[in-house]
Protein backbone atom coordinates (compact mmCIF):
# COMPACT_ATOMS: atom_id res chain seq x y z
CA UNK A 1 0.00 0.00 0.00
CA UNK A 2 2.38 2.38 -1.48
CA UNK A 3 1.32 6.20 -2.76
CA UNK A 4 3.51 6.86 -6.11
CA UNK A 5 5.58 9.27 -4.27
CA UNK A 6 6.86 6.26 -2.09
CA UNK A 7 4.99 7.23 1.09
CA UNK A 8 2.71 4.73 2.20
CA UNK A 9 -1.16 5.13 1.04
CA UNK A 10 -3.09 5.40 4.02
CA UNK A 11 -7.04 5.32 3.40
CA UNK A 12 -9.31 7.69 4.60
CA UNK A 13 -10.64 7.47 7.32
CA UNK A 14 -7.69 5.03 9.00
CA UNK A 15 -6.72 4.31 11.93
CA UNK A 16 -3.19 2.81 11.85
CA UNK A 17 -0.68 1.60 14.67
CA UNK A 18 2.78 2.50 13.69
CA UNK A 19 5.23 -0.07 14.81
CA UNK A 20 8.74 1.90 15.52
CA UNK A 21 11.98 1.30 17.48
CA UNK A 22 13.32 4.39 19.45
CA UNK A 23 12.65 8.32 18.53
CA UNK A 24 14.66 8.49 15.57
CA UNK A 25 12.18 6.14 13.59
CA UNK A 26 9.25 7.68 15.47
CA UNK A 27 10.49 10.85 14.14
CA UNK A 28 11.44 10.08 10.50
CA UNK A 29 7.64 8.45 10.37
CA UNK A 30 5.54 10.58 12.64
CA UNK A 31 7.48 13.87 10.32
CA UNK A 32 7.23 12.61 7.34
CA UNK A 33 3.49 12.12 7.76
CA UNK A 34 2.91 15.70 9.13
CA UNK A 35 4.61 17.65 6.48
CA UNK A 36 2.77 15.82 3.59
CA UNK A 37 -0.38 17.32 5.45
CA UNK A 38 1.77 20.72 6.10
CA UNK A 39 2.38 21.31 2.52
CA UNK A 40 -1.21 20.64 1.31
CA UNK A 41 -3.56 23.71 3.02
CA UNK A 42 -6.65 21.87 3.02
CA UNK A 43 -5.19 19.24 5.57
CA UNK A 44 -4.94 20.15 9.26
CA UNK A 45 -2.14 18.72 11.78
CA UNK A 46 -3.62 16.81 15.35
CA UNK A 47 -0.74 15.95 17.78
CA UNK A 48 -1.62 14.58 20.91
CA UNK A 49 0.14 12.51 23.56
CA UNK A 50 1.04 13.45 27.29
CA UNK A 51 1.35 16.52 28.54
CA UNK A 52 4.34 18.20 26.59
CA UNK A 53 4.55 15.71 23.83
CA UNK A 54 2.65 17.74 20.89
CA UNK A 55 4.44 20.86 21.62
CA UNK A 56 7.79 18.43 21.13
CA UNK A 57 6.28 17.29 18.07
CA UNK A 58 5.63 20.34 16.70
CA UNK A 59 8.85 21.95 17.44
CA UNK A 60 10.63 18.47 15.70
CA UNK A 61 8.26 19.42 12.73
CA UNK A 62 9.28 23.00 12.38
CA UNK A 63 13.13 21.93 12.91
CA UNK A 64 12.44 20.20 9.79
CA UNK A 65 10.76 22.51 7.62
CA UNK A 66 12.75 25.02 8.62
CA UNK A 67 10.20 27.63 9.73
CA UNK A 68 7.83 29.29 12.28
CA UNK A 69 4.77 27.40 12.23
CA UNK A 70 3.20 29.71 14.96
CA UNK A 71 0.47 31.05 12.25
CA UNK A 72 -0.53 27.79 11.43
CA UNK A 73 -1.19 27.02 15.07
CA UNK A 74 -2.76 29.89 15.87
CA UNK A 75 -5.30 29.79 12.72
CA UNK A 76 -6.14 26.56 14.41
CA UNK A 77 -4.86 24.39 11.41
CA UNK A 78 -1.96 22.70 13.78
CA UNK A 79 -3.84 21.31 17.14
CA UNK A 80 -2.13 20.17 20.30
CA UNK A 81 -4.05 17.81 22.43
CA UNK A 82 -3.33 16.34 25.91
CA UNK A 83 -4.20 13.09 26.85
CA UNK A 84 -6.19 12.57 30.34
CA UNK A 85 -5.94 9.82 32.98
CA UNK A 86 -9.71 9.79 33.22
CA UNK A 87 -10.12 8.20 29.60
CA UNK A 88 -14.02 9.31 29.09
CA UNK A 89 -12.24 13.20 29.03
CA UNK A 90 -9.41 11.70 26.74
CA UNK A 91 -11.77 10.45 24.12
CA UNK A 92 -13.53 14.54 24.13
CA UNK A 93 -10.23 16.09 24.17
CA UNK A 94 -9.92 14.27 20.69
CA UNK A 95 -13.24 14.48 19.36
CA UNK A 96 -14.04 18.06 20.34
CA UNK A 97 -10.85 18.97 17.80
CA UNK A 98 -12.11 17.19 15.25
CA UNK A 99 -15.42 18.54 15.05
CA UNK A 100 -13.69 21.82 14.74
CA UNK A 101 -11.43 20.72 11.95
CA UNK A 102 -14.70 19.72 9.82
CA UNK A 103 -16.79 22.68 10.88
CA UNK A 104 -13.83 24.59 9.43
CA UNK A 105 -13.74 22.73 6.43
CA UNK A 106 -10.71 20.78 6.29
CA UNK A 107 -10.23 17.62 3.72
CA UNK A 108 -8.14 15.64 5.89
CA UNK A 109 -6.41 15.58 9.56
CA UNK A 110 -3.68 14.05 9.96
CA UNK A 111 -3.96 12.78 13.61
CA UNK A 112 -1.14 11.89 15.46
CA UNK A 113 -1.22 10.23 19.11
CA UNK A 114 1.71 9.30 20.95
CA UNK A 115 1.07 6.15 22.89
CA UNK A 116 1.74 5.99 26.21
CA UNK A 117 1.28 2.85 28.80
CA UNK A 118 1.03 2.85 32.10
CA UNK A 119 2.37 6.01 32.22
CA UNK A 120 1.14 8.43 34.74
CA UNK A 121 -0.51 11.34 32.88
CA UNK A 122 -2.72 8.22 30.49
CA UNK A 123 -5.46 6.47 31.39
CA UNK A 124 -4.69 2.88 32.90
CA UNK A 125 -3.96 0.06 30.15
CA UNK A 126 -7.36 -1.54 29.81
CA UNK A 127 -8.84 2.00 29.74
CA UNK A 128 -6.76 3.03 26.97
CA UNK A 129 -7.08 -0.19 25.07
CA UNK A 130 -10.94 0.98 25.41
CA UNK A 131 -9.88 4.23 23.81
CA UNK A 132 -8.30 2.67 20.87
CA UNK A 133 -10.86 0.48 19.88
CA UNK A 134 -13.58 3.54 20.36
CA UNK A 135 -11.62 5.48 17.85
CA UNK A 136 -12.12 3.46 15.27
CA UNK A 137 -16.19 4.18 15.48
CA UNK A 138 -15.26 7.78 16.24
CA UNK A 139 -13.36 8.20 13.56
CA UNK A 140 -15.50 7.02 11.16
CA UNK A 141 -17.25 10.00 10.66
CA UNK A 142 -14.21 11.88 10.14
CA UNK A 143 -12.10 12.47 7.20
CA UNK A 144 -8.94 11.40 9.32
CA UNK A 145 -5.75 9.48 9.09
CA UNK A 146 -4.95 8.35 12.87
CA UNK A 147 -1.58 7.22 13.42
CA UNK A 148 -0.32 5.87 16.50
CA UNK A 149 2.79 4.88 17.39
CA UNK A 150 3.81 1.94 19.65
CA UNK A 151 7.88 2.35 20.88
CA UNK A 152 8.83 -0.85 20.51
CA UNK A 153 12.31 -0.22 22.88
CA UNK A 154 9.46 0.47 25.49
CA UNK A 155 6.63 -1.10 25.31
CA UNK A 156 5.44 -4.54 26.91
CA UNK A 157 4.58 -7.27 24.56
CA UNK A 158 1.17 -7.25 25.85
CA UNK A 159 0.76 -3.25 24.73
CA UNK A 160 1.68 -4.82 21.22
CA UNK A 161 -0.67 -7.51 20.93
CA UNK A 162 -3.90 -6.11 22.39
CA UNK A 163 -3.31 -2.30 21.54
CA UNK A 164 -1.30 -1.97 18.23
CA UNK A 165 -2.89 -5.17 16.60
CA UNK A 166 -5.94 -5.99 17.92
CA UNK A 167 -7.31 -2.09 17.56
CA UNK A 168 -5.72 -1.21 14.50
CA UNK A 169 -7.08 -2.37 11.11
CA UNK A 170 -3.84 -1.16 9.73
CA UNK A 171 -0.15 -1.45 10.55
CA UNK A 172 2.83 0.30 9.69
CA UNK A 173 6.01 -0.87 10.23
CA UNK A 174 9.69 -0.61 8.24
CA UNK A 175 7.54 1.97 6.24
CA UNK A 176 5.30 -0.47 4.49
CA UNK A 177 1.40 -0.02 5.53
CA UNK A 178 -0.54 -3.64 5.81
CA UNK A 179 -4.08 -4.67 6.30
CA UNK A 180 -3.93 -5.85 9.87
CA UNK A 181 -5.84 -9.80 10.03
CA UNK A 182 -5.47 -9.65 14.16
CA UNK A 183 -7.59 -6.72 14.00
CA UNK A 184 -10.83 -7.09 16.35
CA UNK A 185 -14.02 -5.11 15.29
CA UNK A 186 -15.11 -2.55 18.54
CA UNK A 187 -17.97 -4.09 19.34
CA UNK A 188 -16.50 -7.69 19.56
CA UNK A 189 -13.14 -6.55 21.31
CA UNK A 190 -15.83 -4.87 24.06
CA UNK A 191 -17.66 -7.84 24.13
CA UNK A 192 -15.38 -10.36 24.18
CA UNK A 193 -11.57 -8.81 24.48
CA UNK A 194 -11.48 -6.43 26.71
CA UNK A 195 -13.30 -8.04 29.72
CA UNK A 196 -11.41 -11.26 29.12
CA UNK A 197 -7.73 -9.47 29.36
CA UNK A 198 -5.88 -11.82 30.66
CA UNK A 199 -3.57 -9.93 33.57
CA UNK A 200 -7.60 -8.88 34.89
CA UNK A 201 -8.53 -12.22 35.44
CA UNK A 202 -5.78 -12.37 37.95
CA UNK A 203 -6.24 -8.70 39.84
CA UNK A 204 -10.23 -8.42 38.74
CA UNK A 205 -11.58 -10.29 42.44
CA UNK A 206 -9.44 -7.54 44.40
CA UNK A 207 -10.05 -4.48 41.66
CA UNK A 208 -13.83 -5.15 41.71
CA UNK A 209 -13.38 -4.43 45.29
CA UNK A 210 -11.04 -1.65 45.67
CA UNK A 211 -12.67 0.44 42.35
CA UNK A 212 -10.51 1.97 39.57
CA UNK A 213 -10.44 2.58 36.25
CA UNK A 214 -13.39 2.25 33.44
CA UNK A 215 -12.99 -2.19 33.38
CA UNK A 216 -12.93 -1.91 37.17
CA UNK A 217 -9.32 -2.26 37.81
CA UNK A 218 -7.06 -0.07 39.80
CA UNK A 219 -4.20 1.85 37.32
CA UNK A 220 -1.16 0.14 36.62
CA UNK A 221 -2.16 -3.51 36.61
CA UNK A 222 -1.57 -3.79 33.32
CA UNK A 223 2.37 -3.18 33.89
CA UNK B 1 1.08 -33.36 2.21
CA UNK B 2 0.47 -34.21 6.08
CA UNK B 3 -2.37 -32.26 8.19
CA UNK B 4 -2.26 -32.12 11.70
CA UNK B 5 -5.53 -31.19 13.20
CA UNK B 6 -5.65 -29.30 17.20
CA UNK B 7 -7.78 -31.35 19.55
CA UNK B 8 -10.15 -28.82 21.20
CA UNK B 9 -10.31 -26.08 18.41
CA UNK B 10 -11.30 -26.73 14.58
CA UNK B 11 -7.92 -25.81 13.11
CA UNK B 12 -6.38 -27.98 11.05
CA UNK B 13 -2.57 -27.22 9.64
CA UNK B 14 -0.88 -28.75 6.75
CA UNK B 15 2.54 -29.19 7.14
CA UNK B 16 5.62 -27.90 7.50
CA UNK B 17 4.20 -25.57 8.91
CA UNK B 18 6.74 -23.08 11.27
CA UNK B 19 3.71 -20.89 13.88
CA UNK B 20 4.00 -18.54 16.90
CA UNK B 21 1.46 -19.03 19.31
CA UNK B 22 1.45 -15.58 21.09
CA UNK B 23 0.09 -16.49 24.56
CA UNK B 24 -0.66 -14.38 27.87
CA UNK B 25 1.38 -16.60 31.36
CA UNK B 26 1.78 -20.46 31.73
CA UNK B 27 -1.98 -21.25 31.98
CA UNK B 28 -3.53 -20.67 28.42
CA UNK B 29 0.45 -22.04 27.53
CA UNK B 30 -0.69 -25.58 29.26
CA UNK B 31 -3.76 -25.18 27.61
CA UNK B 32 -3.03 -24.37 23.73
CA UNK B 33 -0.03 -27.00 24.22
CA UNK B 34 -2.59 -29.65 25.18
CA UNK B 35 -4.38 -28.39 22.16
CA UNK B 36 -1.87 -28.64 19.51
CA UNK B 37 0.13 -31.74 20.92
CA UNK B 38 -2.58 -34.58 22.36
CA UNK B 39 -3.74 -35.73 18.96
CA UNK B 40 0.07 -37.26 18.74
CA UNK B 41 -0.66 -38.67 21.62
CA UNK B 42 -3.83 -40.26 20.69
CA UNK B 43 -2.11 -41.70 17.12
CA UNK B 44 0.53 -43.39 16.92
CA UNK B 45 2.22 -42.42 14.02
CA UNK B 46 2.21 -39.31 15.29
CA UNK B 47 5.73 -38.03 16.95
CA UNK B 48 6.35 -34.92 19.20
CA UNK B 49 9.67 -33.28 20.02
CA UNK B 50 9.75 -30.29 22.52
CA UNK B 51 12.39 -28.16 23.06
CA UNK B 52 13.99 -25.10 24.70
CA UNK B 53 16.15 -23.08 26.84
CA UNK B 54 17.94 -26.23 29.45
CA UNK B 55 14.75 -27.39 31.60
CA UNK B 56 12.12 -26.46 29.26
CA UNK B 57 11.25 -29.43 27.51
CA UNK B 58 10.94 -31.42 30.89
CA UNK B 59 8.82 -28.49 31.99
CA UNK B 60 6.47 -28.68 28.80
CA UNK B 61 6.56 -32.48 29.25
CA UNK B 62 5.31 -31.72 32.66
CA UNK B 63 2.67 -29.36 31.21
CA UNK B 64 1.52 -32.39 28.98
CA UNK B 65 1.15 -34.82 31.21
CA UNK B 66 -1.22 -33.06 33.64
CA UNK B 67 -3.52 -32.01 30.98
CA UNK B 68 -3.68 -35.60 29.63
CA UNK B 69 -3.46 -37.02 33.27
CA UNK B 70 -0.74 -39.71 32.67
CA UNK B 71 2.70 -40.31 32.38
CA UNK B 72 4.37 -40.16 29.37
CA UNK B 73 7.56 -41.67 30.22
CA UNK B 74 7.35 -44.88 28.08
CA UNK B 75 6.55 -42.58 24.49
CA UNK B 76 9.71 -40.79 25.66
CA UNK B 77 11.73 -44.28 26.26
CA UNK B 78 10.85 -45.27 22.56
CA UNK B 79 11.55 -41.79 21.44
CA UNK B 80 8.36 -41.23 20.06
CA UNK B 81 8.60 -37.88 22.78
CA UNK B 82 11.69 -36.40 22.29
CA UNK B 83 13.03 -33.79 24.68
CA UNK B 84 15.55 -31.41 23.27
CA UNK B 85 17.33 -28.36 24.29
CA UNK B 86 18.60 -25.03 22.87
CA UNK B 87 22.28 -23.80 23.14
CA UNK B 88 24.06 -20.68 22.90
CA UNK B 89 25.65 -21.71 19.73
CA UNK B 90 22.59 -20.89 18.10
CA UNK B 91 24.56 -23.29 15.17
CA UNK B 92 24.39 -26.04 17.46
CA UNK B 93 20.62 -25.17 18.48
CA UNK B 94 19.30 -25.38 14.76
CA UNK B 95 20.82 -28.84 14.65
CA UNK B 96 19.82 -29.43 17.73
CA UNK B 97 16.25 -29.02 16.02
CA UNK B 98 17.07 -30.64 12.70
CA UNK B 99 18.53 -33.94 13.59
CA UNK B 100 15.62 -35.28 15.99
CA UNK B 101 12.80 -33.81 13.39
CA UNK B 102 14.78 -35.55 10.39
CA UNK B 103 14.82 -38.88 12.46
CA UNK B 104 11.12 -38.90 13.76
CA UNK B 105 10.48 -38.08 9.97
CA UNK B 106 12.63 -40.87 9.02
CA UNK B 107 11.28 -43.51 11.13
CA UNK B 108 8.08 -42.56 9.47
CA UNK B 109 5.63 -40.49 12.16
CA UNK B 110 4.13 -38.08 10.30
CA UNK B 111 3.29 -35.46 11.26
CA UNK B 112 5.90 -34.69 13.80
CA UNK B 113 4.88 -31.85 16.13
CA UNK B 114 7.09 -29.56 17.84
CA UNK B 115 7.00 -26.72 20.29
CA UNK B 116 8.93 -24.76 21.91
CA UNK B 117 9.19 -21.18 24.07
CA UNK B 118 10.92 -18.47 22.64
CA UNK B 119 13.39 -17.19 25.21
CA UNK B 120 14.97 -13.79 24.77
CA UNK B 121 18.10 -12.86 26.43
CA UNK B 122 18.32 -15.62 28.80
CA UNK B 123 21.95 -16.49 30.00
CA UNK B 124 22.93 -19.76 28.27
CA UNK B 125 20.62 -19.38 25.82
CA UNK B 126 21.11 -17.87 22.10
CA UNK B 127 21.55 -14.22 22.28
CA UNK B 128 18.23 -12.56 20.81
CA UNK B 129 19.57 -11.70 17.44
CA UNK B 130 21.25 -14.91 16.89
CA UNK B 131 17.77 -16.42 18.24
CA UNK B 132 15.52 -14.60 15.94
CA UNK B 133 18.46 -16.21 12.91
CA UNK B 134 17.57 -19.55 14.18
CA UNK B 135 13.71 -18.49 13.62
CA UNK B 136 14.17 -17.24 10.16
CA UNK B 137 16.16 -20.45 9.66
CA UNK B 138 13.64 -23.47 10.69
CA UNK B 139 10.68 -22.92 7.81
CA UNK B 140 13.75 -23.66 5.25
CA UNK B 141 14.86 -26.13 7.58
CA UNK B 142 11.96 -28.46 7.65
CA UNK B 143 10.88 -27.91 3.77
CA UNK B 144 9.00 -31.36 2.03
CA UNK B 145 9.12 -32.53 5.73
CA UNK B 146 5.80 -33.95 7.65
CA UNK B 147 6.73 -31.50 10.54
CA UNK B 148 4.98 -28.99 11.97
CA UNK B 149 6.88 -26.37 14.36
CA UNK B 150 4.72 -24.47 17.43
CA UNK B 151 6.94 -21.29 18.67
CA UNK B 152 4.76 -19.88 22.05
CA UNK B 153 5.73 -16.37 22.88
CA UNK B 154 4.66 -15.24 26.21
CA UNK B 155 3.25 -11.35 25.73
CA UNK B 156 3.20 -11.55 29.82
CA UNK B 157 7.08 -12.27 29.76
CA UNK B 158 8.81 -11.00 26.64
CA UNK B 159 9.71 -7.41 25.20
CA UNK B 160 7.42 -5.93 22.16
CA UNK B 161 10.61 -6.65 20.56
CA UNK B 162 10.93 -10.13 20.85
CA UNK B 163 6.90 -10.46 19.78
CA UNK B 164 7.61 -8.30 16.21
CA UNK B 165 11.06 -9.06 15.01
CA UNK B 166 10.20 -12.82 15.83
CA UNK B 167 6.49 -14.00 16.46
CA UNK B 168 5.47 -11.59 13.35
CA UNK B 169 8.44 -11.41 11.01
CA UNK B 170 10.20 -15.24 11.25
CA UNK B 171 6.96 -17.51 11.19
CA UNK B 172 4.28 -17.85 8.75
CA UNK B 173 1.36 -17.71 10.80
CA UNK B 174 0.26 -16.66 14.12
CA UNK B 175 -1.87 -18.35 16.62
CA UNK B 176 -3.75 -15.41 18.95
CA UNK B 177 -6.49 -15.96 21.03
CA UNK B 178 -7.62 -19.07 19.11
CA UNK B 179 -7.36 -17.72 15.92
CA UNK B 180 -4.72 -18.90 13.22
CA UNK B 181 -3.81 -16.36 10.50
CA UNK B 182 -1.40 -15.44 8.47
CA UNK B 183 1.01 -13.04 9.18
CA UNK B 184 1.24 -9.72 7.20
CA UNK B 185 5.16 -8.84 8.20
CA UNK B 186 6.38 -12.28 7.15
CA UNK B 187 9.63 -12.39 5.71
CA UNK B 188 11.25 -15.03 4.07
CA UNK B 189 14.80 -16.49 5.32
CA UNK B 190 16.72 -14.49 2.96
CA UNK B 191 14.52 -11.55 2.89
CA UNK B 192 14.99 -11.56 6.94
CA UNK B 193 18.49 -11.91 6.55
CA UNK B 194 19.65 -9.36 4.23
CA UNK B 195 16.82 -6.88 5.17
CA UNK B 196 15.92 -7.24 8.69
CA UNK B 197 18.45 -9.06 10.53
CA UNK B 198 21.55 -6.53 9.55
CA UNK B 199 19.52 -3.87 10.92
CA UNK B 200 17.97 -4.89 14.12
CA UNK B 201 17.19 -1.60 15.47
CA UNK B 202 19.25 -2.28 19.36
CA UNK B 203 22.93 -3.16 16.71
CA UNK B 204 22.61 0.45 14.80
CA UNK B 205 24.59 2.99 17.23
CA UNK B 206 22.81 5.82 16.36
CA UNK B 207 18.98 4.45 16.87
CA UNK B 208 17.28 4.41 20.36
CA UNK B 209 20.15 6.62 22.40
CA UNK B 210 17.08 9.36 22.92
CA UNK B 211 14.89 6.82 24.97
CA UNK B 212 15.08 6.45 27.94
CA UNK B 213 16.82 3.40 29.46
CA UNK B 214 15.75 0.26 28.97
CA UNK B 215 15.94 -3.54 29.58
CA UNK B 216 16.61 -3.86 25.72
CA UNK B 217 19.48 -1.19 25.75
CA UNK B 218 22.11 -2.80 25.90
CA UNK B 219 25.01 -3.86 23.45
CA UNK B 220 24.69 -6.44 20.92
CA UNK B 221 26.08 -9.99 22.39
CA UNK B 222 25.43 -11.94 19.82
CA UNK B 223 27.68 -13.89 17.10
CA UNK B 224 25.74 -12.71 14.25
CA UNK B 225 26.24 -9.37 15.10
CA UNK B 226 29.70 -9.71 16.11
CA UNK B 227 30.78 -11.23 12.91
CA UNK B 228 28.82 -8.42 10.64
Amino acid sequence: MMASSGAPAFPVPSHVALLHYGESELRDAVLGFLQLGLDRPSEALFCFGEPGVGERLLRNLESRVGRDLSPEYRAGRIVLGTANPDVDRQLENVIAPLEAFRASGFALVRFVGIVGWNAPDFPPPEDFLWFESKLNEIISGFPVIGLCPYDLARMPARAIVYGALETHPFVLSGGTLRQNPQFIAPDRYLHERLVALPWLQDDGRAALQAGGGRMGIPAGSGR
Amino acid sequence: MSQARFARSEQQLTAPEHFALVHHGEEELREKLFDFLRPALDDPKQAIYLCGPPGWASRLLGHLETSVGRDLRSEVAERRIILGHGDPDVDQQLQNLLDPVRELCGRGFSPVRVAGPAAWDVPGYAAPEDFLWYESRVLPGIEGLPVTIMCTYDAARLPASALLYGAFETHSHTLIDGVFSESPSFLSADTYLKTRLIHLPWLEPDRGRAVSSTSEDRPARGRRSRNR
